[in-house]
């Protein structure tokens, strides 16, 4: 049995139950979801007041700290170690008076990143509302991974949702506004979303993606709306940093800009270079080739997804953002949630050629890479026994992991058209 | 000649200024410092116990403690477990929670108390911090490991109602350092008091480290590795035929 025909028969469920008026709706998931996240909120609460581990995202911290400094007038980067946009920290100013503000408000980002990648997968020729409500459900709204980071504070769901209505505005053919929330919004925020320009621009090109590499030429050529997109979204992203720059000066720059792109934290991560890295510390020769080089497979794999799927956006970022992460010179757990975001849009695509089993096997697999990581972590960082060379092996493996993960659902891959393009078609 | 005579004297004047406050000959100090749990976040245990032969009227207790460079305090955190009676002043600057070793510095802090010491002939106080330990560099054997050393904290004391306390003598010795920890808060004038007899004065932790023998290897193999997912990823993404959802 696979994912697919396990969706199929909920659909034939579904069919039925909607018409009796028992079915979950998105509402009702969106209702239901938010609660938990409630829950969680108010969880957190408790668990930091007794245990000493503490629920609350440090980073969070971080956030309510910068807020507080901009409240008082001062720069949000005050706040050692707050590299993020000043935005966030004026977007938390509510803090000051409810220190959960932040958290609701994450929390309510996540219901939207949910409400969103469900308007994007009713777009898809195929997929059935049921469909689309088992995806969201499993893998983004009840997902516990996901609905843990916001509870605990965790902004990061917020590019999330950025990229989501960036791809939104792309498929419902308003990509202009696509640009413009593409620049000012999602780069702004974080700076990786700068990786889908690519795939944007084929997408935008409407370039066939096999075969005619004339056509595919001519076309790139004279793709007038792939370089709009690109110019406005730089230009987008050079206007909200120089507004940046002139309300905060350098230490905006250096702290949300320069920190991101320089950055080499040599200590334990899941990136595979953490321990070559920290080895060659001291030597910046050696540094700087290794980190320089770190870039070259991750362009290589952006390039590659671009021209084999910009046809399909969702799937083309996932695949992207898998394997960005993955060999990125850093790499922390929070990252994932900028391809848990994609992988419900996805889903359809591959669940028709996966077996129940096999999927299991690969959550299973992707988890239990992490979870040997964490022991390995554990013993170095907790315990202080010397597992550098543990740690740095399962970050290899995890790392064979994800792109194992890739490969199964390369091959996997059915392309589904949006029903916009089918109608067009007809 | 008058050298030695100059050095003579700066020493009847050293000697002058260490035995002259005769507050402090009845008092005794014994401050500890121990390092709990394992890994890269401890905790620092410090004890201050101190006697008065005279009883203590009316003081107040602080403490100064070093932070060594290879060690960083999370400050939120820590003013999070003192009691509430504590409170915790950075001196200068701030704690760089993301450098390793070598590009820190030693950071000194201030803890105030607000427990009082009226008429008493002892004071026993146990305060602990979470502190964690940063990254060293790698090494190039085995059996080096690298290590932190934590002093324990100097013990300051000021008892303002206390004449032989406020004696030119004791005044001479004094240092200043915050009233009570509060930011940009007053200073006071405090005796440092030195450890007695058996007091523990430091205590070192052990870091885990990484061995630059395993560079080559290390590197090599990650290249390998990326290099390997990489292709194959690149290979099955080229190569495999894309099917198309036809009904």
């Amino acid at each position: 049995m696979t994912v697919g025909s396990a969706m199929k028969v909920e659909n034939v469920k579904n069919e039925r139950g909607l018409e009796e008026g028992q079915s979950w709706t998105i509402n009702k998931l969106l209702i239901a979801s938010g609660i938990i996240r409630l829950v969680l909120v108010l969880y957190a609460r408790i668990h930091d007041y007794i245990f000493k581990v503490r629920f609350t995202d440090i980073d969070y911290d971080v956030y309510s700290d910068a807020a507080a400094y901009a409240y008082s007038g001062g720069s949000p980067y005050d706040r050692a170690t707050y590299r993020y946009t000043p935005l966030l920290a004026y977007l938390l100013i509510p803090n000051a008076f409810c220190a959960e503000f932040g958290k609701l408000l994450f929390c309510a980002t996540d219901l939207l990143v949910g409400a969103l990648a469900y308007e994007l997968l009713l777009k898809r020729k195929g997929v059935s509302e049921r469909a689309a409500l088992w995806c969201i459900g499993v893998f983004w709204l009840f997902n516990p991974l996901t609905a843990v980071i916001s509870a605990r504070g965790n902004a990061d769901v917020t590019v999330c949702a950025s990229v989501l209505l960036v791809l939104y505005l792309l498929e419902s053919g308003n990509w202009l506004l696509g640009a413009v929330v593409h620049g000012c919004l999602a780069i702004h925020l974080k700076l990786y979303p700068v990786i889908y320009l690519p795939s944007i621009f084929l997408f935008l090109a409407e370039a066939p993606i096999v075969g005619d590499w004339k056509e595919f030429g001519r076309r790139v050529l004279l793709n007038f709306r792939g370089a709009s997109f690109a110019a406005i979204s730089i230009a987008g992203f050079a206007v909200m940093t120089a507004l940046c720059y002139y309300f905060f000066g350098d230490r905006f720059l250096e702290e949300s800009l320069l920190y991101h792109v320089s950055r080499t934290d040599t200590r334990h991560n899941f990136s595979p270079y953490f321990y070559p890295l920290y080895l060659v510390e001291s030597d910046r020769y050696l540094s700087k080739i290794i980190g320089g080089s770190a870039f070259i497979p991750q362009a290589l794999m952006i390039v590659v997804f671009a021209l084999r799927y910009s046809n399909d956006l969702p799937f083309c970022w996932l695949l992207t953002t898998v394997c960005f992460v993955a060999l990125n010179k850093v790499c922390t757990s929070q990252y994932f949630v900028w391809y848990l975001c994609l992988l419900p849009l996805a889903l359809p695509n591959v669940s028709a050629n996966l077996s129940s089993q096999k999927a299991v096997f690969m959550a299973a697999s992707w988890f239990g890479a992490q979870g040997l990581w964490l022991l390995a972590a554990y013993l170095l960082e907790f315990q202080g026994m010397n597992t550098f060379v543990l740690v740095w092996l399962c970050s290899l493996i995890l790392l064979v992991v994800n792109f194992w993960l890739v490969v199964v659902f390369v091959r996997s891959y059915t392309y589904l058209p949006r029903v916009t393009t089918a109608k067009k078609m007809e | 000649m008058v050298r030695h005579y100059v050095a003579l004297l700066w020493l009847l004047v050293m000697a002058e200024e260490l035995v002259g406050c005769k507050w402090l000959n009845d008092v005794t100090v014994k401050s500890t410092i121990d390092v709990v749990g394992a890994g890269m976040h401890r905790q620092l245990k410090l004890t201050a116990h101190l006697s008065n032969q005279r009883r203590f009227l009316e003081c107040s207790i602080a403490y100064k403690l070093t932070v060594p460079r290879g060690a960083f305090l999370d400050i939120n955190g820590a003013r999070m477990v003192l009691d509430d009676g504590q409170s915790l002043l950075l001196r200068e600057g701030s704690f760089n929670v993301e450098a390793p070793m070598h590009r820190s510095k030693s950071v000194a802090v201030d803890v105030c108390t607000w427990r009082p010491l009226i008429n008493s002939f002892v004071f026993t106080e146990t305060w602990t911090l979470p502190v964690h330990l940063r990254y060293h560099r790698s090494v190039n054997t085995q059996n080096q490991s690298p290590s932190v050393r934590f002093d324990a904290a100097d013990v300051l004391i000021r008892c303002e109602r206390d004449n032989i306390f406020l004696e030119d003598d004791c005044r001479r010795q004094m240092i200043q350092a915050p009233c009570d920890c509060s930011t940009g808060g007053d200073l006071c004038s405090y005796l440092n008091l030195r450890s007695g007899v058996g007091s523990r004065p430091s205590v070192v932790a052990h870091v885990p480290v990484g061995q630059l023998s395993h560079l080559l290897p290390v590197t090599a193999t990650t290249v390998v590795v990326v290099l390997f997912c990489v292709a194959y990823a690149t290979f099955v993404t080229w190569f495999t035929v894309q099917k198309e959802k036809t009904e």
